[in-house]
């Protein structure tokens, strides 16, 4: 059976979506899970990326140093940016080469929901004139 | 181009205002293309930069077309001004002392100008009221429509770094600036004194990443409010300072800490060796908590010079992870900080480029006429500085 987790904005309607673990990339998946037990899940500010694409982040403090699963990614791709320690959620665009540490999926049907959120970050954090916070908590579903 | 005015008939004028007009509806001006590019004939915009320009542009064709025209043409409309009346106000308040097409040509916008005066020259040649409204409306029309097209590239999105600011806002910096309030005052940093060891400060770390974690650091709305208590930021900006943290913030979080934890797990290196890496790093030559210190980031300057003084307490490498990984976080959180607030939709002013919009303005710059040479100005009465300070534009010293 496939673990999932839940992320859900705090204070918006309709936002949130799901993230199936994958189950090539133990050492990473543990990391998280951990995280998530030791914190009461990840809740923090997301952020965008500015240069890479289309992907969406929210901090944590996972202090990865074990095996990973590189990966090309693609939309709806869950990895970790181990130095950045940063949760990344791609829902679209990729406009760098480097591969990344893939540890969970956003299921095909949520996708549209996953780049509504990305979008919404977009605008909050980057291109809006004020900066609004949104607020990611993504827990053991 | 219409270098040449063909003002004789001004049934002619209206119909090549209407041409004009119907022909930039939807497709960019030539003109419009070139000043977006900073190609501006006349050399307008001092200091060898476009956005006076732009700003300038968007105030005459916004007043003149919204404002001037249009209240004319009320007046036309109206009984309590005949023909004669109207058409001195028309010169007057576009035409005598000031010429606003004239100034719009200077600005880049030639066909508008060139049009204008066309327009201006066959006033004396109108019999009727309902002449005049005619060709007034079309005037307005294409230079509204100019207007609408200097809206349309103009980049708004530097208003991200003139954002408005809250009653709120207000009171969170003063709050900060001169704690009044005991409450929401920073918490005292306690130097080495009552930290009884390398724990304590990986505790005192660990606290200060739990307090930032989901509300902003004090040092960085005072970052963001312009005030740099060091100073830095040549110039009094504080632009350059916050590129800098975003530099410095991810390079030594992201980058540097993150390789010193992996290099601290290679059983090869000894806690001594990755100590002296470390050291390396960020201590010697260049003390990179010191410069974020200088860079407004106070606190953690004083967490990080905790940091390395604690390394020399250290007994194993499981104690340097612990200790590297609490630093390592906090200062993460910093960048992410930094991150959110440095003002990306300045961005707006610097957009890619695609091959097509090369090859369009390569087109009206060399398919459909070389641009023409700037007017030849009078000599300055003083002799130009040796060396431009007030260029936007970077110019390469050699020597």
């Amino acid at each position: 059976m496939i673990t999932q987790l839940r992320c859900s904005l705090e204070n918006e309607s309709k936002a949130s979506f799901d993230v199936d673990l994958v189950d090539n990339n133990p050492d990473t998946v543990q990391a998280i899970l951990d995280e998530i037990d030791r914190y009461e899940g990840i809740r923090c500010l997301m952020g965008h990326v500015v240069i890479s694409g289309q992907t969406i982040w929210v901090p944590s403090h996972v202090t990865f140093l074990g095996q990973p699963n590189w990966v090309t990614r693609q939309p709806g791709f869950v990895y970790i940016y181990a130095p950045g320690q940063s949760i990344c959620f791609n829902y679209g665009l990729t406009t760098e080469s480097a591969k990344v540490n893939h540890f969970g999926t956003v299921p095909a049907n949520q996708l549209p929901t996953l780049r509504e959120i990305g979008e919404l970050v977009w605008r909050r954090t980057v291109t809006d004139y004020v900066r609004r916070p949104v607020i990611l908590k993504m827990v053991r579903k | 181009m219409n270098p040449v005015s063909q003002g004789s008939d001004w049934r002619q004028t209206l119909e090549r205002i209407r041409t004009n007009t119907q022909a930039i509806w939807v497709e960019m001006p030539d003109d419009v293309l070139k000043v977006q590019w900073g190609v501006i004939q006349s050399g307008a915009g001092s200091g060898e930069q476009a956005l006076s320009v732009y700003i300038h542009l968007e105030a005459y064709c916004m007043l003149y077309g919204a404002d001037v025209f249009y209240r004319l043409l009320k007046m036309a409309h109206g009984d309590s001004y005949d023909l004669k009346t109207v058409v001195y106000l028309t010169k007057e308040f576009v035409k005598e002392t000031f010429n606003a097409f004239e100034f719009m040509g200077d600005l880049g916008f030639v066909t508008l100008s060139e049009l204008g005066h066309s327009y201006l020259e066959c006033l004396d040649e109108l019999t009727t009221k309902p002449e005049y409204i005619e060709l007034t409306s079309a005037m307005m029309t294409n230079t509204v429509r100019h207007h609408r097209w200097v809206h349309y590239f103009f980049p708004w999105n530097l208003g991200a770094a003139y954002p408005h600011r809250s009653v709120a806002d207000i009171d969170k910096i003063y709050t900060i600036l001169h704690a009044v309030s005991a409450a929401t005052q920073v918490p005292p940093y306690e130097r080495s004194p009552v930290l009884r060891g390398w724990q304590d400060v990986q505790r005192l770390i660990e606290e200060e990443t739990k307090r930032i974690w989901t509300s902003e650091p004090e040092d960085i709305t005072k970052i963001n409010w312009g005030v740099i208590s060091s100073g830095a930021g040549s110039g009094e900006q504080s632009i350059s300072v916050i590129v800098h943290l975003e530099a410095y913030c991810m390079l030594v979080g992201a980058d540097l800490f993150y390789r010193f934890l992996r290099i601290s797990r290679n059983p090869d290196f000894t806690l001594n060796q990755v100590v002296d890496i470390t050291r390396e790093f960020v201590e010697r030559t260049f003390n990179a908590f010191e410069f974020m210190g200088d860079l407004g980031l106070v606190k953690l300057k004083e967490l990080g010079l905790e940091y390395l003084g604690a390394l020399s307490e250290l007994q194993n490498k499981t104690q340097y992870e612990q200790l590297s990984a609490a630093m390592m976080t906090c200062i993460v959180r910093h960048h992410r900080w930094i991150h959110y607030n440095l003002p990306w939709n300045m961005g707006g002013a610097y957009p890619h480029r695609k091959e097509d919009e090369i090859k369009a303005i390569y087109d009206v710059l060399f398919r459909k006429g070389l641009p023409a040479e700037p007017p030849q100005l009078p000599p300055p009465p003083n002799p130009a500085a040796p060396i431009r300070t007030n260029v936007f534009r970077r110019t390469i010293y050699t020597d």
